[in-house]
This record gives structure tokens, C-alpha cells and sequence, in this order.
């Protein structure tokens, strides 16, 4: 499997480590992009990514406003070429303070990205998505790629 | 009457068999069009892909004919300034000689123009008509009414209104989305004699067809027919057919032959093509493969070769139009079998002959 991972405003070096299922893939400075390749097997899968090392006096308050803030986003996943696209928000970030926020891309407080999906991918994106007719492509898709694999 | 029940699940289990082997590169013989190629192997692209491969109303692409045509030194076509009307000559000879079809008073048409594919010829016949309301029945090509939508003519189905004076049709002969003659064709010639209106014939699948054209030409209404070699042999793009009118034209298209600027590495194409191939050569080729796979598939055979008539398989699970690349295409329900005779020795491998 293949994870993509591209991240955006990326603000004072902030640090993450990377997770896919329990193998850590990445501990350092957040990069622009990061590829994971992994042979996992298993059926359920899950990416984290943990915002850490940050401290109160990473953020900069003027007046009661933030005017800096160590921070980053994650703008896009992409697993075995596919684009999860809105996918990405079925997810849930936590805070070490304990605090959930669902669908929550924004890396501002210490805490745990977390997205949980299954193998195959698309069968998680059109079960997810869940369009009418997607249970019988997929197993149209399925059956083909069976077949086509005996060749 | 026996009724023929469409065996859709064995029709979807090979459309995205092939589309999937399409975007791995595995077909016997691969597509020739974008569309025909999934741009990479995601579900959405084989998707899409499984959806139009029964589609279009291209040739067969026979490999000995894409043999042949490999093997032709094209350029030196260029350097000859007759070869354009050379075409023009043979081309109808090539027609008649043809046994399975009756085109009585074909010579009539001694106005035999190169046309950059028929839809040069269509483009010419409406602008020279632009001012008249044409009239196709449901389910002829759909190019036709999704052009004169877009350049604002008038025109409305024959089913949706009487014929009248101020109208002109164009009909496919055999018709495109039957693959045979159009039930109403004789009452539409008869009833554009009487009003005096005009009828372009299109006999874009005319090769490909075998014991159901039978036509006198001779009728005032008809004075003008086009061909299609793209329908026939598989030289999509190259953007050959042919135009024949009873009288000459002034047109874009007639002053290009008039001129001799006409294609030349097409002209010589489809010359060297009829040089070498009769005209039903797919037809004596393919006709028992149609009867196999219409009844495995459970499809109606048609009386061209490379068509059968069916259910639509893609008619499920979704809402909205599922029509192919156009609103006006009807033509779901036609399947191009040719993509099943390309890749025989893959379906065979995959136990799905």
C-alpha cells in the first residue's frame, strides 16, 4: 500500500510523528509531503499523525488575539492513487487536553490526526461514498480483476 | 416469437473485464480513442470505461486490415495530385460491386466528393440548409442533433411532427441505432416526395450490412448519400468517407475538391483500403462471430455485422442520463460487439467466450 500525505501552511517547524497502524514511519519536522509504503496485510487500517513538542510559547497572543501559531495542516491523502478527496474529513483529531474535533484538519494544539479506513481502499471509498449502484460495480470490478489475474 | 433475454450479467462482468484489461494494456487490441483508454487504473476510470465499451459505431478492428495498413507507405500519396480523385473514382465502382445490398439508380450520383470524414459532409448539407427544419427519427446519429442545438438550427424529431414544406431529413440507411432498415424509411421517402422536401441518406453502415438495404434511388427526394470508411475499416481519425450528390454543389467541400486540396494521405488511404479489401469483407469475415455472441449474450443480431440489440447494462443503480458523450444518444441499447471479436484470444483465455 502507498499512502500520499501532503501538508500545508506550515508555520514555525512544528513536529509530528507519523503512524500507519503501530509502525511509526516518521518522527521530525512536518514536511510538505510524505509517502509511507507498507505491505500490511490486515484488513483494518489506521494513519495517525501526532502533532507534539509544542509548547504555550509557540503561540504568540496580542490583545487577545493569536498572531502566530506553530501550526500545519494536512491538505491531501492519496492511497494507492486514489485521491480520498472529501474522505479525509471522516476522521477525528484529539487533543491531549481530551477535546475530539471530528473532521478536523488544522494542527493547532498537541494531539492525534486519526483516519481510520480498510483494504481494500476502494471498496472503503465507495462503501463510504456510498453512490447508488456502487455495490454491484464493485463486484463487477472485483470478479474482472480476479479473472484478469490468471493471465 | 421468441423473445431474447439479455444476459446482462455476463455483458457487465466482460465490459469491465475489458475495460480493466484496456487500462492495463492487456487487450488483444487496444482502443484508438482518449475515451477508449481508462487514464489510469482507478475504479472511477474502469468505471467509466465499462460504460461506452458496447458504445460508438466504430469498425471492427480487424488485425489484418490494421496489418495492411501498417505496412503502406502513406507519404508518398503527397507527391501525387491525382490520388484524391483517383479515390473518387474507384469508390463507386467498389460500392457496386457489393452483393448484399440493392442500390438501384446508384449511378444518378456522378458527384462523388472526398469528405474529411461524413461530418465534413453534414457540416456542408447544414450550411447550405441552415435556413430549413431538419428532421432526423429518434436514435440516428446523435452528432447531428447535439450540433444543430449548439449552433442554434431549427430542427425536431420526424416522430414529434408532421413533415412539411420547409423541412429536411437525414436518415441512416441501414438505420444507426437499429442495424437495420428503419421500419418507417419507405413511408419517409414516399412522404418527402410528395411534399417536395429533401433527404439526405447516410449510408454509414451500408458495408457492414448484409440482406436489408434495397433501394431506388431514383426518388426526387434523395440527391444526396454519404459514406463513412471509419464504420467499416478501421481508420478512425484518419477521417475518411465519401459524398455523392446527383447534382454538382457549391459549397466549402466541393470548392476543397474543386481546388485539389483534399487530403491526399486519406485519399490514398482509403484508396490503397479498396484496392485491398472488398467491400463486405468484414460481413463474410464476422457474421457467424455475431451469431455467437448474440447468443451467448443473449442479443438480437442485427443486419450489420458488428452490431446486436439488447438491454442496457448500464441502466442501473444510478439516477440521472446515462446517455454516452451526448444527451442525444439513444443508442444504449445497440452494442458494438466488435471490441468481442478483437479480443477473442483474451475472452478465451479468461473463459469468457
Amino acid at each position: 500500500m502507498l499512502i500520499q500525505l501532503s501538508f500545508k501552511n506550515i508555520i514555525d517547524n512544528p513536529k509530528c510523528r507519523i503512524w500507519f497502524n503501530t509502525h511509526k514511519f516518521y518522527d521530525g519536522i512536518v514536511p510538505e509531503y510524505y509517502e509511507i509504503q507498507s505491505d500490511i496485510l490486515s484488513k483494518e487500517c489506521s494513519l495517525r499523525i501526532d502533532l507534539y513538542d509544542k509548547s504555550p510559547a509557540d503561540t504568540l497572543v496580542e490583545n487577545g488575539k493569536i498572531i502566530r501559531d506553530k501550526s500545519f495542516e494536512l491538505e491531501k491523502v492519496i492511497i494507492d492513487s486514489y485521491d480520498i478527496q472529501e474522505l479525509i474529513w471522516n476522521s477525528e483529531y484529539v487533543a491531549e487536553s481530551g477535546e475530539i474535533y471530528p473532521g478536523c484538519l488544522f494542527f493547532g494544539p498537541n494531539g492525534t490526526y486519526t483516519l481510520n479506513f480498510y483494504q481494500p481502499v476502494v471498496h472503503w471509498i465507495l462503501h463510504t461514498r456510498n453512490e447508488p449502484g456502487w455495490e454491484e460495480d464493485y463486484e463487477y470490478y472485483d470478479q474482472a480483476c480476479k479473472l484478469l489475474k490468471q493471465i | 416469437m421468441q423473445t431474447v433475454k439479455t444476459d446482462l450479467n455476463q455483458i457487465r462482468l466482460i465490459s469491465w473485464t475489458l475495460a480493466i484489461a484496456s487500462a492495463r494494456n492487456q487487450l488483444d487490441i487496444p482502443g484508438e480513442y482518449i475515451w477508449a483508454f481508462p487514464k489510469d487504473q482507478t475504479f472511477e476510470e474502469i468505471r467509466a470505461r465499462s460504460r461506452s465499451i458496447f458504445s460508438s459505431g466504430n469498425s471492427i478492428k480487424d488485425p489484418e486490415v490494421i496489418s495492411y495498413i501498417q505496412g503502406l507507405n502513406l507519404s508518398q500519396h503527397l507527391l501525387n495530385p491525382w490520388i484524391v480523385n483517383e479515390f473518387q473514382e474507384q469508390f463507386p465502382l467498389w460500392v457496386k460491386a457489393g452483393t448484399r445490398y440493392k442500390l438501384d439508380n446508384f449511378d444518378l450520383f456522378k458527384y462523388v466528393g472526398f469528405s474529411a470524414g461524413t461530418q465534413e459532409s453534414f457540416l456542408n448539407f447544414y450550411l447550405a440548409n441552415h435556413t430549413q427544419r431538419f428532421r432526423v427519427f429518434r436514435g440516428d446519429y446523435w452528432w447531428h442533433m447535439d450540433i444543430w442545438t449548439k449552433i442554434n438550427l431549427k430542427w425536431a424529431y420526424i416522430e414529434d411532427d408532421d413533415l412539411k414544406p420547409g423541412d429536411i431529413c437525414i436518415c441512416s440507411c441501414p438505420f444507426a441505432l437499429l442495424g437495420d432498415v428503419h421500419p418507417q424509411f419507405n413511408w419517409l421517402i414516399d412522404e418527402c416526395n410528395r411534399i417536395g422536401i429533401k433527404l439526405l441518406v447516410d449510408f454509414i453502415y451500408l458495408p457492414n450490412s448484409a440482406d436489408c438495404v434495397n433501394i431506388d434511388l431514383s426518388a426526387d427526394c434523395i440527391e444526396e448519400i454519404t459514406f463513412s470508411m471509419s464504420k467499416t475499416f478501421p481508420v478512425q481519425c484518419a477521417k475518411i468517407a465519401m459524398r455523392m450528390r446527383k447534382t454538382k454543389p457549391n459549397d466549402p467541400m466541393q470548392m476543397s475538391n474543386d481546388e485539389n486540396i483534399c487530403n491526399r494521405l486519406s485519399g490514398g488511404l482509403g484508396l490503397e483500403i479498396i484496392n485491398k479489401f472488398p467491400i463486405d469483407y468484414q460481413v463474410t469475415k464476422y457474421l457467424e462471430k455475431q451469431s455467437h455472441w448474440c447468443e451467448k449474450l443473449g442479443l438480437k443480431k442485427t443486419k450489420v455485422v458488428h452490431f446486436g440489440l439488447g438491454d442496457d447494462y448500464t441502466n442501473y443503480g444510478r439516477s440521472g442520463n446515462d446517455a454516452w458523450c451526448s444527451p442525444f444518444n439513444e443508442q444504449q441499447n445497440r452494442y458494438n460487439l466488435g471490441m468481442l471479436y478483437e479480443n477473442e484470444f483474451l475472452l478465451k483465455k479468461l473463459m469468457l467466450y
